[in-house]
């Protein structure tokens, strides 16, 4: 009676044991967070415009810095491909607030992610209110032209022009293509260690806001 | 544009210096090449400063390499546009395998390094898998909807926002792709994916069928109606 009491108390504490340890391997073995739809993390503080059209881009809050920390093997910084800090004047230099060549920590699987909408450079009075529209800016192999729409002294939205309207590519047809595997795309929770994704827009985005900023600025 | 870079190294023998030399590379890539900067040599060569005889031997590897994917690619990868010279869209992925070669001639063998979304990946990650990478939705930017896990080979995706953007097929005038919105390239190396990635977007709904006919390249398009076409062999990658 005694000896199954003990047997049972020994395999309850074993059983016990097992899971804890069985907790701990899981919580290092998945440290790398998930990216669901509803993580809105802020990639090293720099903050996105997120126009109501969809098209998000980089923005350029003051970004928090903590210089040369180091979490785990992973360093990270913010090259200025691209960046013309005169031209692009007050936009740029704020994100530059890193100096361009400060490591900072990067919290693994993060997605560049798009915060809610906001404009970063703003300030009251800058901005005479109106549309205005940038120039156009070549994106590699395209173009690209961004309206800034200013009331009361801020923006309150940025539009991509539509260009051209000729439609698709009369190159392109459908019953050339081979038997290739089809699927929806649905978003998923996964553990990873980066992202693969577009940005290279993102200076010639950057290029034409900054010329319709500057004609809110000068009428 | 502020490209964030990040590198991760798994192995353990990684200095502070490691990590600065790849990142110190891609300053001075970005000094030479960045068409945003008045004084890099790609603005002076726009604004007639330099004159051929004069090019950097990189900027002449550049013009070579992209005169290559040009003919590789039916014409549809040109750094020149308009008559200016634009080499980022092969600058990025030559940029990002050089700096792999940095680590691997210090004897790194684990490794990332991802510029901006483009990523070439070495050997396993902490956890002795392959490492796993997300596809962006293109739809919402944080969201994933594929993983994939790769060892020794290069990931580059290239796309556009649901809307407004629009990519010009140089072979058709004025018209836009206005179709596919991301394109993803698994390549041998980083830079293979890259150009690849770069010229199969421009090429719109046919590029899927153009990397399916290349060795070694695995493709995965999205199209505005959040529709996929995957190649063949890119299923072998998804976890």
């Amino acid at each position: 009676m005694l000896s199954q009491q003990i047997k049972k108390t020994f395999f309850s504490i074993l059983i016990v044991a097992s899971f804890g340890a069985y907790a701990v391997w899981n919580r290092s073995y998945n440290s790398v967070p998930a990216i669901s739809p509803s993580q809105t993390k802020n990639e090293n503080g720099e903050s996105f415009i997120s126009p109501k059209n969809g098209s998000g881009i980089t923005a350029n809050a003051p970004a928090k810095i903590i210089p040369n920390q180091v979490i785990g093997s992973i360093r990270q910084y913010f090259e200025d491909f691209g960046d013309d800090e005169e031209e692009h004047g007050q936009i740029i230099r704020t994100r530059n607030a890193n100096g361009g060549n400060t490591p900072v920590p990067q919290p693994q699987g993060t997605a560049k992610t798009p915060s809610s909408p906001s404009v970063a450079p703003t300030q009251n009075g800058i901005y005479k209110d109106g549309t205005y529209t940038g120039n156009t800016a070549y994106a590699y192999t395209g173009n690209i032209q961004v309206a800034a729409i200013i009331n009361s002294g801020k923006i309150t939205d940025i539009r991509v022009m539509d260009g051209s309207q000729s439609g698709t590519s009369k190159q392109i047809n459908a019953d050339a293509l081979p038997v290739l595997r089809t699927e929806t795309i649905q978003s998923q929770n996964a553990n990873i260690n980066a992202v693969s994704g577009a940005t290279y827009t993102s200076a010639a985005y950057i290029e034409s806001l900054t010329s319709a900023l500057n004609q809110a600025k000068n009428i | 544009m502020g490209m964030p870079i990040t590198v991760e190294i798994v192995d353990s023998f990684a200095m502070k210096s490691d990590f600065e030399s790849v990142f110190s590379y891609f300053h001075s890539v970005d000094k030479q090449f960045s068409p945003y900067k008045a004084i890099s040599e790609v603005s002076r060569i726009n604004n007639g400063e330099i004159k051929e005889t004069q090019y950097s031997e990189e900027i002449k590897e550049i013009l070579t390499l992209a005169e290559q994917t040009k003919k590789e690619t039916r014409g549809y990868f040109n750094v020149w546009h308009k008559g200016i010279f634009n080499p980022s869209g092969i600058v990025k992925g030559w940029a990002i395998y050089n700096a792999a070669k940095i680590l691997e001639k210090k004897g790194f063998s684990n490794f990332y390094i991802d510029a901006g979304g483009d990523i070439e990946v070495r050997g396993k990650n902490k956890n002795r898998v392959p490492w796993r990478i997300g596809i962006r939705n293109p739809f919402a930017p944080n969201e994933i909807i594929k993983t994939v896990g790769l060892s020794n080979c290069g990931i580059a995706t290239s796309g556009t926002y649901i809307r407004g953007q629009h990519i010009y097929n140089p072979h058709c005038g004025d018209d836009t792709i206005e179709d596919i919105v991301s394109f993803t390239v698994i390549g041998e190396d980083i830079y293979e994916a890259d150009r690849f990635a770069t010229a199969a977007f421009a090429m719109g709904k046919e590029g899927i069928s153009f990397i399916a006919s290349i060795p070694h390249l695995e493709g995965y398009m999205i199209d505005l109606n959040k529709i996929a076409i995957m190649t063949d062999g890119f299923e072998s990658f998804v976890i």
